[in-house]
């Protein structure tokens, strides 16, 4: 039972930034899904074998990569993805990035999403609450697709320097 | 934006180009900035989404399927992706799931076509099993057959899905499998038994009785077969009846083609034509001739039921499993269920009831249902150690075999892998051999400079030269094999390495695992010979029940770890004349001089997850023990650890349940504030005879560059003294082992950094484990002069002739024949009165065909009515982790000890969070609600029996005022059970004559005490002495 607790316990930290992983090499929702369920249970499967020494992380994300690679190579069906050596450079750099656990970026977001400006918010909800595409976003706002584009690259620099000024202070005791 | 960022944007969005999609592929592959940018953007991105939920997480999936009534079977009909996408999940939540396990096993199975071999699992007890006895704890019961259960004791069976049956003695039955939408059923022609459904989904279980059919909607419940009193009503005559008590939940009773439901608190007597009577439930406050009085129930401080005096009928029948029995059987203290006549008043027959033996039931080990077999190969200059990364190698593996003896042809064997293995021509190019840790799978054709083992073709493995310290290893998986056909195995395979390359070693694993993937048992083997064409060659032997026989293992084992020990500098583990000093009694023990004849030696090792690196390689202490004292009874090794964990929470766990164990050797290994290992010394020295060696801990990464540290006697790393940490060892007569500073001594001589002797920052690698065990294996020795006496704290009372010392008196009242030092007696009402010293005495006897019953009185009352209990560990479901405070988070979140209070009632008792700010409620199955805590507070329960110790509550909260965090969060749910630990009666009754140990009274105040041993007539009871024991505080 602890081996249970302690994967989940390490799973469910992981769990974003491996979706995250999955979902910015290969584009099929479907697809991703698969390929997260499948690296799971591998994970789950292989768990006595996992060193703690290693971050869980980078040891799921190289799982995931040769799941995703087998699948692509087995599968003349699979969906396109990136090419072995472009994940390589994905799986690096998420690997050079190891940080704060989702969990805690999610309770920073959270605060981040209520200081937006309300402009932002709604673009935000628009693309990832109601799922609208860039696309419908630029007809229904009656914006060009690269302001669409600029918007949410504006709003995800926002968030991303909100959560980690939030994480910074939590960490070093300021506000 | 810049085009990359723009590049990114489009194709996070689905909607790049070909060209745009080639242009970004190369970009990544190519430029770090461009990765960490697009890395940086996918995170936010799901992030976001799983904000606003459009991912369903696993956390959601997990929970879900705790709250799922049932599982339904496939059709035969081949499942849509988005239909496998939601089995797989459920095969996840399957395998991570405890709580869940009704819905996930039986999910879980719609993948895995082989069946459990066996039936179910025989945890205590004895039973016969189609007339031939099986007693082996463990063992696999097989469907079909009749099991009867052994006179004496009632047998706990563990069956599939987290079904617990406690059969009583005499009950006889039949395990039957899955037919007419029951999954698993129990046929029970004589007796009766508890059942505790946790985790079988609706309508999965029944047990049949002659009377009718009892189908489990979800619960635990007692079910009695009986034949009726001689005098009872007309209809009932000459028809066996059947008890149900639904202790809570719900049951179906099919009796006479009418339906009953019954609920938690129901108790009926039901006839076969479906007749229904009420039966009273409880324990006798007294019984005479004629009356028989129940008593009352509390709860909340409140009487819910007052105490209730029934007329026995004249010939009221009495049964213990499903035996006939006389009044005098039923005494007071006794839990009974009385059927009761029309008149609600009138007992016709009076069952006593087995307790539930929640401890073994709550550490049972699960059913296996696969096997795993492991083959690795250790090439010339690899190391174990994380600063030492190697270079690729190529290992290959032939000849590879496993077989199975077949009992029922004479032990003729099965093979279970190969023969195309065997015979050198490995299967489907290494296909059906998975691989950890390997670039590469490959078959190989021999050469002259390559020869096979055997065949033409062997296996190659090429290892991955990034896989740092473990050794990659090829895995076999099967199915779990007919147990019932045979269980003697041997396993057998060849490696090599590339001829530049070389091997020093090969080892083999088998492994079985539940369902859950969790390890229920797993054998090792190593090299054994080297053939002559340089094939390094393994072999495990091994009986499922027995383990490696002793001729075959000792060998392997002993080559195993003088190989082991090789790797390293030579280190000096001859003991120093000071060695041992402490261990008066274990010493004693060893050498045959004090300890109970035919009880293993246990050793306990407590701590954080370090203790459990030393517990996992514990055979260096067995080693030592063996080799310094070669007539040392068996050795049991069990284990406690949780990640990080301090004395300040461990001290928990030894007062929780390890004590409860009668340890004869604790070894903790941990930091913490020295106050609570105070603490925690003076509790084991209360309670416990057990000797304790507490070794100094080992050099840690962060102490790595600090040379100055090493030696300094005033820390540990810790912000603790070790002067003051061997002070304390020393106040409580504890074998101190002063492991850092000889670990520093050692690294100093070899010209090397506490790094060496770790895997991690934190934990010690093979090198470092090793290192420990020899500091403290240099204390096994048997010392100039001991700080005690081991008589002081264990002692054998004999009563032929009746002892009489200065903390001990017997006294024999009757005609007991006192003969070959034993005191005999076939006669009622005769007496043996003992004093003694201590806090806990045994009997020791002879169990006989034709054996009697004493009953058993401490200090004036029944034994079993006695104030003594212990409490089970505190199990956590569901799996709670600390969800907002950040660290390393263990999975033993919560509370680590409760302490009792007065009152107490047996029974299990359940902590439910009620908030996510640390509040709870605590139900006990008998007391019911009794009261509301929080976490961060000193908490006494209404009624008084429980009192539960934030400082023992481990990631309860952290923060300051205004910035709280908690462990916790609304649903964690915390179960323990309280027991008595004293039994009020002993019976000597057995097939032949054997030596008998039982525990009378244990966990009493250190003291005076007087016990009293009063035959029943019924038999020859043979008693030869009383074991005392004595904790050296007070």
């Amino acid at each position: 039972v602890s081996d249970q607790n302690e994967f989940l316990r390490l799973l469910l930290a992981a769990e974003t930034d491996l979706r995250a992983f999955v979902r910015s090499v290969l584009r099929d929702s479907a697809a991703v899904d698969d390929v997260f369920q499948e690296t799971a249970l591998v994970l789950w499967q292989r768990f006595a074998e996992y060193d703690p020494a290693r971050p869980f992380g980078a040891w799921a994300r190289g799982v995931a990569a040769r799941k995703l690679l087998q699948r692509r190579d087995r599968e003349s069906r699979f969906p396109r993805t990136l090419s072995p050596e472009a994940i390589q450079g994905v799986c690096e750099a998420f690997d050079r990035m190891e940080g704060p656990i989702a969990s805690r970026r999610q309770e920073a977001l959270e605060e981040c999403l209520a200081r937006l400006p309300e402009k932002s918010r709604e673009l935000i909800q628009s693309r990832y609450r109601d799922e609208r595409t860039p696309q419908q976003i630029a007809h229904e706002t009656g914006r060009t697709l690269a302001a669409v584009y600029q918007m949410l690259s504006r709003v995800r620099s926002l968030l991303e320097d909100c959560i980690r000024q939030r994480l910074k202070a939590w960490d070093g005791g300021g506000t | 934006m810049n085009d990359v960022g723009l590049l990114i944007e489009r194709f996070l969005a689905g909607v790049a180009t070909a060209e745009e999609h080639e242009q970004l592929d190369r970009l990544l592959a190519t430029d770090p900035r461009a990765a960490e940018l697009l890395a940086r953007h996918a995170r936010l991105d799901a992030l976001l989404r799983s904000h606003f939920r459009t991912e369903r997480r696993v956390e959601e999936v997990v929970l879900a399927e705790r709250g799922r009534a049932g599982a339904k079977g496939t059709d035969g009909t081949t499942p849509s992706p988005a239909v496998r996408r939601v089995r797989r999940w459920l095969v996840l939540a399957a395998a991570l799931s405890v709580a869940v396990a009704a819905t996930a096993l039986v999910t879980l199975r719609w993948g895995h076509d082989e069946p459990v071999a066996a039936a179910g699992q025989l945890l205590s007890g004895h039973l016969e099993i189609a007339g031939k006895p099986a007693d082996s704890e463990g063992m696999l019961l097989p469907n079909d057959k009749p099991i009867v259960v052994a006179a004496g004791a009632p047998a706990l069976i563990r069956l599939a899905d987290g079904l617990h049956a406690e059969l009583e003695p005499g009950t006889h039955a039949v395990l039957r499998g899955p037919s007419d939408g029951i999954r698993q059923a129990i046929e029970l022609t004589r007796g009766g038994g508890t059942f505790v459904v946790e985790r079988a989904a609706r309508g999965e279980f029944q047990v049949r009785t002659p009377a009718g059919r009892v189908t489990v909607l979800g619960t635990q419940f007692s079910v009695n077969v009986l034949f009726p009193p001689r005098t009872g009503e007309a209809q009932m005559r000459a028809k066996s009846m059947v008890l149900v008590a639904v202790i809570s939940g719900l049951v179906q009773v099919d009796v006479g083609g009418v339906v009953h439901r019954l609920t938690g608190g129901d108790s009926y007597v039901f006839g076969e034509e479906g007749e229904k009577r009420p039966m009273a439930r409880g324990v006798v406050e007294m019984i005479d001739a004629g009356k028989i009085t129940l008593a009352g129930r509390k709860k909340e401080g409140q009487v819910v039921t007052p105490a209730k005096t029934y007329t026995l009928a004249p010939d009221a029948k009495v049964a213990i499993g499903g035996q006939a029995k006389t009044r005098a059987d039923v005494h007071v203290g006794a839990q009974v269920q009385l059927a009761l006549a029309d008149d609600q008043q009138t007992v016709t027959a009076m069952m006593l009831l087995a307790p539930l033996a929640v401890l073994h039931a709550a550490d049972a080990p699960p059913l296996p249902t696969s096997m795993e077999i492991w083959l690795q190969g250790f090439p010339k200059g690899a190391s174990n150690e994380a600063e030492a990364p190697r270079e690729a190698w190529t290992l290959y593996f032939d000849d590879v075999r496993l077989t199975q003896a077949i009992d029922a042809e004479g032990g003729k064997s099965t093979i279970l892998i190969g023969p195309e293995a065997a015979n050198g021509d490995f299967e489907s190019d290494g296909h059906a051999l998975n691989s950890y840790l390997v670039r590469q799978v490959k078959t190989v054709e021999a050469t002259d400079a390559l020869p096979a083992a055997s065949g033409k073709r062997f296996v190659g493995m090429v290892a991955d030269p990034n896989a740092r310290r473990h050794f990659p290893r090829a895995i076999k998986y099967l199915g779990m094999p007919d147990l019932n056909r045979g269980r003697y195995f041997v396993l057998t395979a060849k490696a090599r390495a590339k001829e530049t390359e070389g091997m020093v070693g090969a080892s083999v694993s088998v492994s079985f695992r539940a369902d859950s993937r969790e390890e229920v048992k797993a054998y090792h083997g190593s090299r054994v010979a080297v053939t002559p064409d340089g094939w390094v060659e393994v072999r495990l032997e091994f009986d499922y029940d027995r383990g490696i026989p002793e001729a075959v293992g000792a060998r392997e084992r002993l080559a195993g770890l003088n190989a082991e020990r090789a790797k390293y500098p030579p280190y000096d583990i001859t003991p120093r004349p000071d060695d041992g000093k402490n261990l008066a009694l274990s010493v004693a023990k060893w050498e045959g001089r004090a300890g109970i004849p035919g009880e293993p030696f246990r050793v306990w090792i407590v701590g954080a997850s370090w203790a459990g690196a030393l517990a996992g390689q514990s055979h260096w202490l067995e080693k030592a023990i063996r080799e310094r004292f070669p007539n040392t009874p068996p050795i049991e090794f069990k284990s406690h650890s949780g990640s990080g964990c301090p004395w300040n929470y461990a001290r928990g766990w030894v007062s929780q349940f390890v004590l409860a164990d009668s340890p004869d050797l604790i070894l903790i290994y941990t930091h913490g504030d020295l106050p609570m290992l105070d603490v925690m010394l003076a509790d084991i020295r209360r309670h416990s005879t057990a000797d304790v060696i507490i070794p100094s801990h080992h050099l840690m990464g962060h102490e790595d560059q600090d040379p100055r540290r090493w030696l300094d006697w005033f820390q540990a790393g810790h912000g603790f003294s070790v002067i003051e940490q061997e002070k304390l060892a020393e106040k409580h007569g504890v074998e101190f082992v002063r492991n850092r500073h000889e670990l520093a001594d050692y690294l100093t001589g070899i010209g090397k950094t506490p790094k060496a002797l770790l895997g991690d920052s934190a934990h010690q690698n093979g090198h470092g484990i090793l290192r420990t065990w020899d500091n403290i294996v240099r204390h096994i020795a048997k010392p100039a002069a001991f700080s005690y006496a081991p008589e002081s704290r264990e002692r054998r009372v004999p009563v032929s002739p009746a002892t009489e010392t200065a903390t001990e008196s017997v006294a024999l009242t009757g005609g007991w024949k006192m003969q070959d030092g034993v005191a005999r007696t076939g006669a009622k009402g005769e007496r043996i009165k003992v004093t003694f010293t201590g806090n806990r005495i045994d009997l020791l006897g002879r169990s006989l065909a034709g054996g009697g019953k004493v009953r058993v009185l401490i200090d004036g009352q029944p034994a079993d009515a006695a104030p003594v209990f212990f409490t089970t560990p505190i199990k956590n479901e569901p799996i709670a982790f600390p969800w907002k405070i950040p660290g390393p988070g263990p999975g033993d979140v919560g509370p680590h000890a409760v302490t009792l209070g007065e009152n107490i009632v047996p029974q299990t008792w359940t902590i439910t969070l009620t908030s996510e700010t640390g509040d709870y409620r605590l139900d006990g199955s008998e007391t019911g609600p009794d009261g509301e805590g929080n976490s961060t507070k000193l908490f006494t329960s209404r009624s008084g029996q429980i009192r539960i110790d934030p400082l023992l509550w481990r990631y309860n909260r952290e923060g300051q005022e205004g910035d709280y965090r908690y462990g916790n969060r609304t649903g964690d749910k915390y179960s323990f059970a309280v027991y008595r630990c004293a039994v009020g009666q002993v019976s000597f009754a057995a097939a032949g004559t054997a030596p008998l140990h039982q525990p009378l009274v244990q966990n009493l105040p250190n003291g005076e005490h007087t016990l009293e041993i009063v035959s029943q007539g019924d038999g020859d009871v043979v008693i030869e002495s009383f074991y005392v024991f004595q904790p050296p505080e007070k």
